[in-house]
């Protein structure tokens, strides 16, 4: 007996250890590069197309294109050419430039041969102008442009297509051909969005948060460069602290102004790999320019360990992503040369294209009232964790009750009433109430009162992040892998050090499961008879996946997931539930009835001068917005300022019982929010800018200006107009003076 | 001088008064405030808190026209606030108290460089630059025209070999001169206001722990050239900044400090004169213990890189490792921690290189420098902020009549102020409401303010049922002596069961009792668990229903599991260890006999525990010292028992019992460290299988 156990268990091991040697299904995407071809391209320059507006026409230096005004002569040129003379150096000879402005495309990949992390890059410029091929091929409204990079052996083809009132640049990743090197990004038009350093009323835009303007004054030879992922930072990827709290780029556009002219890009596919550069004030490219870096393969950092060291390396998948990337660009002139322009452009991009539709339900307050946290007790000296109860259904239900004596406009967000409160837990929160916090019927009656006052009540799922199996959703299966093929862990980082704590652990549902996951939330929410639904992690968060090996084009480098998201809130409307949305990535803000934590500033990257609120210029009037959580803000004045420029409602997130053992709390949303000592503020807030909430109700945003510094100004469209000031001195605006710290409203009943 | 320096001030403030830095619009940060709440269990807790400082604007001087600045090194102010900039390429850029550019001072006459010179520092009129390189502090005025020079002094007190580089200097408000020179572990160089050097001032000292001192006397005594080497590193760290307060008390802080020490302590020193000696609190461990930052290539520890302290007593730091502005009360509580961005920060209000700091306007603004992009930031104070700093400075104060709205408002905002909770206990003492000073001293973790409180409230208690506790003592006491004489004189026997009894009168007849349990083998082991379990038991609840003046309990943080395995099971492997000793050493006890002899004994240990348990819930920490003779006393007497036991048992002379304890100790350790091996062993095995099933299930 003995004997056949032992060969059992032989035979297995042997058997698990074979089956890596099999052939995978793994099977490259990409075609091979074509050494062969020969070039053709014209021999100078000429107009590819024209319509009524523009024409699009080819520059045989640098092998790309330009956008011409046909009625002004005005040109948006894909490679710069500085104005006036030429700058002449020492020798009297026309300086030369710098190629990376005279580049149609910048592109990053892996070479193993290259040391220190096989990463490389260069430009069509260094790499296809001179030593490389180019095959110029026209299409029906426009040219391909195939730059065949003969030293690194890859080609990429690039349609340049003119439509009525854009110019769209794409990248078909299938067609794209390489040899050993991988591509791992290509920067589309890197120049395109720029504007010469030191240029008078000019600045990039960037939708860092609520938006940005970035300066283009010379710095140095390497200028400021900051660069930020669309939707944020991939979670997929493997860290060990995270040093700051980042403002994420909800919205995938970018432009500049530069004088009377300016433009809009709209990264419209493949937006969620994108990650937008910019540099300004570099004296070399002698311009400051914004542009889209397309991540082809995702990676992940990796801690390799070694004997007695240890270092960071990249992994990268084998396979790049497959589709279409592409990017439109909206020329803009005038009085549209400006960020109100482009937010206006872009809100109609919105309307005829994603089907942005009015809602007017606007909200002057939204609650998040926050139902427990797991906190540490113990029995006999043996530590247990439990759910600490920091608001019952009960006492909110006091809350809104309270808060709706004064506030006529209301919606509220039950957040962290799952069995784990506000920390990761199970999916959903385990798809029921936490125990202390109270009981379905309370939960239910609740829900009543809430429809018979006209309050819109959201319960809050986290179906993100969780760090058990239950409901269905498999903590081993059913997460998201890196592209290291290992389990995409996530730590809670360590409050003081911001390292991850190794004990916190919690995992990613796959994309794969958002559906289901959503599905169950619905269903959940019709059992507790609660009409609206908030996803809040959903909403923000983006990331990859590459647990199917067999293809890592799915999720690779982020590349469907905004899809797979899109997907799986469709089941809300489906099932006429409402939904509210945090924070909100343009795909989940436009299936939102209301967005909570609108943005109303930016990340803060050292060249940024001005945050506008782009964001609400687009919203405003079509989606319901309130703020980041006052009563947690730093500075929770300028928060108001921030919702009466934008016009957006006031958010508090509130609890009502407190106890020492929360300062244990991993999460910031228990010290400035116990009700009794927020009360006051709410309703002294609302009643300060009910009037001003009133008169603008449903209005949308014509323009935002800036006065000066800090001191902005705000047009609605039915006139009612505001004067900001964010400063700590008052300022002189064409409507007097405004206050420091203060606003000004002109037209309406708040006047 | 000064006049003409007003007049320029003037000219400059009107034609910059448009032009300016960066203003930023912030309702949210980019990172978190934070604070550390102390006395919650045995290590302070890092508490989220409401942020105090809120990010102002960011200063980059080629906004006035100016070059962009190379590397700022060290920043200083005046008596105005004028803000004095130094570069590291021969500059300094002065700007007044709203950050306006007054003016540019390049080389010295016109002349003399002073590149990569690292501090600066102004004092009546006179801008002092630590030329390091140099070797030599140029005293310049503010038209950048040299003044004086101060150059290393020749004097015997200053070593062979030593070399001059000053790197900050300061003067107190006698006119004494303290100089720091790069690499310097004397301390500062002092010179008398004369210029007269009078020797080096306050000097770190090498901490010694239990570990270093025996490795001392190993090396000591085997001596190599490795171990030679090594010895050489343990020299005290040296000072990185130096600051004078109103007072004229000398404020220093170490920097960098090596992964080798174990516990940080005394970063920050208040100096006392004459003596150099640290006035501040001693135990206090400033800025983030035990973080280490791998940063990809390297690991660092904190690094204290500059230190500023305003008139009423508060601190700041700035740790240069994470980037972060740390500020302490004066006594040496945290009032807050923020900033950021461990060398990787890109967005305004954090850091790549925080290189140097000035706390302008008693700290209601805070200038950061970046080395790496060479923009300042300021930090401006919120109104919070403002409230926390003006209640702390008058509790500390002992103005504790104005504080206690002010604090209760504080709560309202931020329920994780710690010092709000100690200031209301103080508060309501000083009102004389005991019982909700003792609930917030409770609530806040403030065993000092808990223990006046509680004086107060236990005595209105005696003095209020003084009849009632006097006549249940004089009931308690005269039935005990009765009990006791009825017992005695009709002997009666209450106890019946003879293991029982004999267990409960080991403690008074240890020799008869163990001879009974070796000879009549009356011990029991149902009763020797019953013992262990009530030892465990005590223990555990010494600690978690002990008083609050005399227990750190924390459920975060306590395990009873742990607790067992320290007690009980240190007991077990006692047992274990002493009957494979004397088994082999001709002891005559067997394993039942010494673990009946060892439980027993451990009765004077439980009794002392719930005689500790309840005395812990009514003394005061003064009265403590009774609770700590008990301890000794049961110790000695639970030693005293075991040795008893011990002898009778094995049938030992008392040598042969010294050595085979010796043995059992030893025995104790290796099966300990097998214990260890063992649990390391099945960990690594578990994760071998965890990554087995991995790998199986990623195929």
């Amino acid at each position: 007996m003995l004997k056949r156990i032992l060969c059992s268990l032989i035979c297995l091991f042997l058997l698990f250890s074979l089956v890596g040697c099999g052939d995978s299904k793994f099977t490259p995407a990409q075609k091979a590069f074509d050494s062969e071809i020969k070039s053709s391209v014209p021999s100078s320059d000429q107009v590819i197309i024209q319509n009524d507006k523009y024409s699009l026409e080819y520059d045989s230096e640098t092998a790309s294109v330009r956008l011409v005004e046909i009625s002004t002569g005005t040109k948006w040129e894909m490679c710069p050419t500085p104005e006036g003379e030429p700058e002449l150096d020492e020798y009297g000879l026309p300086k030369i430039r710098n190629g990376f402005p005279q580049s149609a495309l910048e592109v990053e990949y892996m070479d193993v041969n290259i040391g220190g992390g096989g990463n490389g890059f260069t430009t069509t410029y260094d790499s296809v102008l001179d030593y490389g091929r180019i095959v110029y091929k026209p299409t029906e409204n426009g040219v391909t442009i195939e730059y065949y990079f003969d030293d690194e052996e890859f080609m990429i083809p690039v349609d340049y297509v003119l439509n009525d009132d854009y110019l769209s640049i794409s990248i078909d990743t299938t067609r794209i051909q390489e040899n050993k090197k991988r591509i791992t990004a290509i920067g589309i038009a890197p120049f395109l969005s720029s504007v010469p350093n030191d240029a008078e009323d000019s600045y990039l835009f960037i939708p860092s948060g609520s938006g940005a303007l970035i300066d283009n004054k010379s710095i140095s030879a390497q200028g400021i460069t900051y660069n930020t992922f669309v939707y944020g930072e991939d979670l997929s990827k493997e860290k060990r602290f995270d040093a700051t709290n980042e403002t994420a780029v909800r919205m995938p556009v970018y432009g500049y102004k530069y004088g009377n002219k300016g433009g809009l890009a709209v990264i419209d596919n493949g937006a969620d790999t994108v990650e937008l550069n910019t540099i300004s004030g570099n004296t070399r490219y002698e311009y400051s320019t914004i542009y889209p870096s397309f991540q082809l393969r995702g990676y992940t950092y990796h801690l390799a360990k070694s004997f007695n060291s240890e270092y960071y390396t990249n992994i990268y998948p084998e396979n790049m992503i497959e589709g279409t990337l592409s990017v439109r660009f909206y020329p803009l002139s005038n009085d549209d040369a400006n960020y109100s322009g482009m937010a206006k452009k872009y809100r109609n991009y919105l309307i005829s294209e994603k089907g942005l539709t009015e809602n007017t339900d606007e909200k002057a307050v939204s609650l998040n009232i926050v139902g427990g946290t797991q906190i540490t007790k113990s029995f006999l000296g043996v530590p247990y964790k439990t759910l600490f109860a920091a608001t019952t259904v009960k006492q909110a239900e006091e809350v809104i009750s309270d808060i709706s004596n004064t506030v006529d406009s209301l919606a509220v967000k039950l957040l962290g009433y799952g069995e784990s409160g506000v920390d990761i837990g199970k999916i959903g929160g385990g798809f029921a109430l936490g125990e202390s916090l109270g009981s379905d019927s309370q939960l239910k009656s609740l829900s009543a009162k809430c429809s018979e006052n006209n309050i819109d009540l959201y319960m809050d799922y986290d179906l993100v992040k969780f760090n058990t199996t239950s409901s269905g959703f498999s903590f081993f299966s059913d997460v998201v892998m890196n592209a290291g093929y290992i389990r995409a862990d996530q730590y809670t980082i360590n409050k003081a050090t911001r390292y991850n704590i190794d004990t916190l652990k919690y995992r990613l549902l796959s994309p794969n499961r958002f559906e289901d996951a959503v599905s169950k939330a619905v269903s959940q929410n019709a059992k507790w008879q609660v009409n609206g639904i908030s996803l809040d992690t959903l909403s923000m968060l983006s990331y990859s996946d590459y647990s199917d090996y067999t293809s890592t084009v799915a999720y690779n480098s982020k590349h469907g997931f905004e899809s797979a998201t899109e997907k799986a809130l469709d089941q809300v409307d489906k099932n006429n539930q409402k939904f509210m949305a945090e924070s909100a990535n343009i795909y989940a803000a436009l299936a939102a009835n209301i967005i909570t934590s609108t943005p109303i500033s930016s990340d803060k990257g050292y060249a940024f001068f001005e945050d506008v609120p782009f964001y609400s210029m687009v919203f405003k009037g079509y989606i319901p917005m309130t703020t980041e959580s006052i009563n947690m803000a730093t500075n929770d004045r300028k928060m108001i300022l921030g919702a009466v420029e934008s016009g957006i409602g006031l958010n508090y997130t509130l609890t009502y019982n407190w106890e020492n053992s929360l300062i244990d709390a991993y999460t910031q949303h228990f010290y400035s929010t116990l009700y009794s000592s927020v009360k006051d503020d709410i309703v002294k807030t609302y009643i300060e800018l009910e009037d001003y909430y009133d008169s603008i109700k449903g209005a949308k945003i014509v323009s935002n200006s800036i006065i000066s510094s800090g001191v902005h100004c705000t047009v609605f469209d039915n006139g009612v107009t505001v004067y900001v000031n964010y400063n700590s001195s008052s300022a002189q605006t064409p409507a007097g003076e405004v206050g420091a710290i203060d606003y000004i409203i002109l037209g309406g009943a708040a006047q | 001088m000064k006049k003409a320096f007003g007049r320029l001030l003037a000219v400059v403030l009107a034609i910059f008064m448009i032009a300016g830095a960066v203003t930023t619009v912030s309702a949210v940060s980019p990172t978190d405030s934070y604070t550390y709440w102390t006395n919650v269990g045995t290590q302070r807790k890092a508490v989220y808190s409401k942020p105090m400082y809120d990010l102002d604007t960011v200063i980059d001087v080629t906004e006035f026209g100016l070059q962009s600045l190379t590397k700022i090194t060290s920043m200083c102010k005046d008596e105005n606030d004028n803000i004095y900039i130094l570069d590291a390429n021969s500059r300094i850029i002065v700007l007044d108290s709203e950050f306006n550019l007054v003016k540019e001072i390049g080389l010295i006459n016109g002349t003399i460089t002073y590149k990569e010179a690292k501090g600066i520092y102004y004092n009546d009129g006179i801008i002092y630059v630590c030329n390091t390189t140099g070797a030599n502090i140029y005293m310049i005025n503010i038209d950048g025209e040299l003044v004086d020079t101060i150059t290393l002094p020749d004097s015997i007190l200053i070593p062979d070999g030593f070399q001059f580089k000053p790197t900050r200097i300061t003067r107190d408000s006698s006119g004494y001169i303290y100089v720091l020179s790069e690499g310097c572990f004397y301390g500062a160089l002092l010179y008398a206001p004369d210029r007269t050097f009078l020797g080096f001032f306050g000097s770190n000292t090498v901490g010694a722990t239990v570990a270093s001192v025996f490795e001392n006397i190993s090396n000591r005594l085997f001596p190599n050239t490795e171990k030679h080497a090594n010895s050489a590193k343990k020299l005290p760290y040296s000072f990185v900044d130096i600051t004078v307060d109103k007072e004229g008390f000398v404020y220093t802080c170490n920097g960098y400090t090596n992964l080798s020490t174990r516990l940080l302590k005394e970063q920050i020193r208040k100096l006392s004169p004459g003596a150099g000696k640290n006035l501040l609190k001693t135990e206090v461990t400033f800025t983030d213990t035990g973080v280490i930052h791998d940063n990809f290539y390297g690991f660092y520890r904190q690094d204290i890189c500059d230190i500023d302290v305003d008139d009423y007593g508060f601190i700041y730091a700035l740790e240069s490792k994470y980037d972060k502005v740390f500020i302490y009360d004066s006594n040496c509580r945290v009032v807050t921690i923020f900033g950021g961005g461990m060398e990787t920060g890109n967005q305004q209000g954090t850091f790549g290189q925080s290189s140097a700091m000035v706390a302008q306007k008693n700290g209601e603004k805070i200038l950061i420098a970046d080395a790496t992009t060479n923009y300042i930031t300021v930090f401006s104070i919120n109104d919070f902020g403002k409230k926390v700093k003006e209640l702390d400075y008058l509790t500390i104060e002992g103005d504790y009549d104005l504080v206690k709205e002010g604090w209760l408002e504080v709560l309202s905002e931020d329920a994780n102020s710690q010092l709000a909770y100690s200031g209301i206990a103080n508060a309501y003492l000083e009102e004389e409401d005991y019982k909700t000073a003792l609930e917030y001293a409770k609530l806040g973790y403030d065993r000092g303010t808990y223990a006046v409180a509680f004086e107060y409230v236990r005595k209105d208690f005696i003095s209020d049922n003084f009849t009632w506790i006097f006549l249940i003592l004089v009931v308690v006491v005269i039935g005990a002596i009765a009990f006791m004489f009825i017992t005695n004189k009709k002997k009666i026997v209450f106890i019946k069961n003879k293991a029982l009894n004999l267990m409960l009168t080991t403690a008074i007849h240890p020799s008869n009792n163990f001879t009974d349990i070796k000879e009549k083998n009356l011990g029991s082991i149902p009763l020797c668990f019953l013992l262990l379990v009530l030892y465990y038991v005590v223990t555990v609840m010494r600690t978690i229903s002990g008083g609050f003046l005399f227990s750190k309990y924390d459920p975060t943080s306590f395990n009873s599991i742990i607790v067992m395995v320290r007690s009980v099971g240190l007991v077990v492997i006692w047992i274990i260890s002493n009957w494979l000793v004397c088994t082999l050493l001709g002891g005559k006890g067997k394993l039942k006999e010494i673990m009946i002899v060892t439980c027993y004994s451990l009765l004077p240990l439980i009794f002392e525990g719930i005689i500790y348990i309840v005395l812990s819930n009514v003394l005061l920490p003064v009265e403590a010292s009774f609770l700590s003779i008990l301890k000794v006393i049961a110790l000695i007497y639970f030693g005293f028992l075991l040795v008893i036991g011990m002898l009778k048992i094995h049938d030992y002379g008392m040598g042969k019992f010294l050595w085979t304890t010796f043995l059992t100790v030893l025995g104790m350790a290796i099966i300990v460290f097998l214990i260890i091996m063992l649990i390391i062993l099945v960990q690594q095995f578990g994760a071998f299988v965890a990554t087995l099933i991995t790998e199986i299930s990623t195929i």
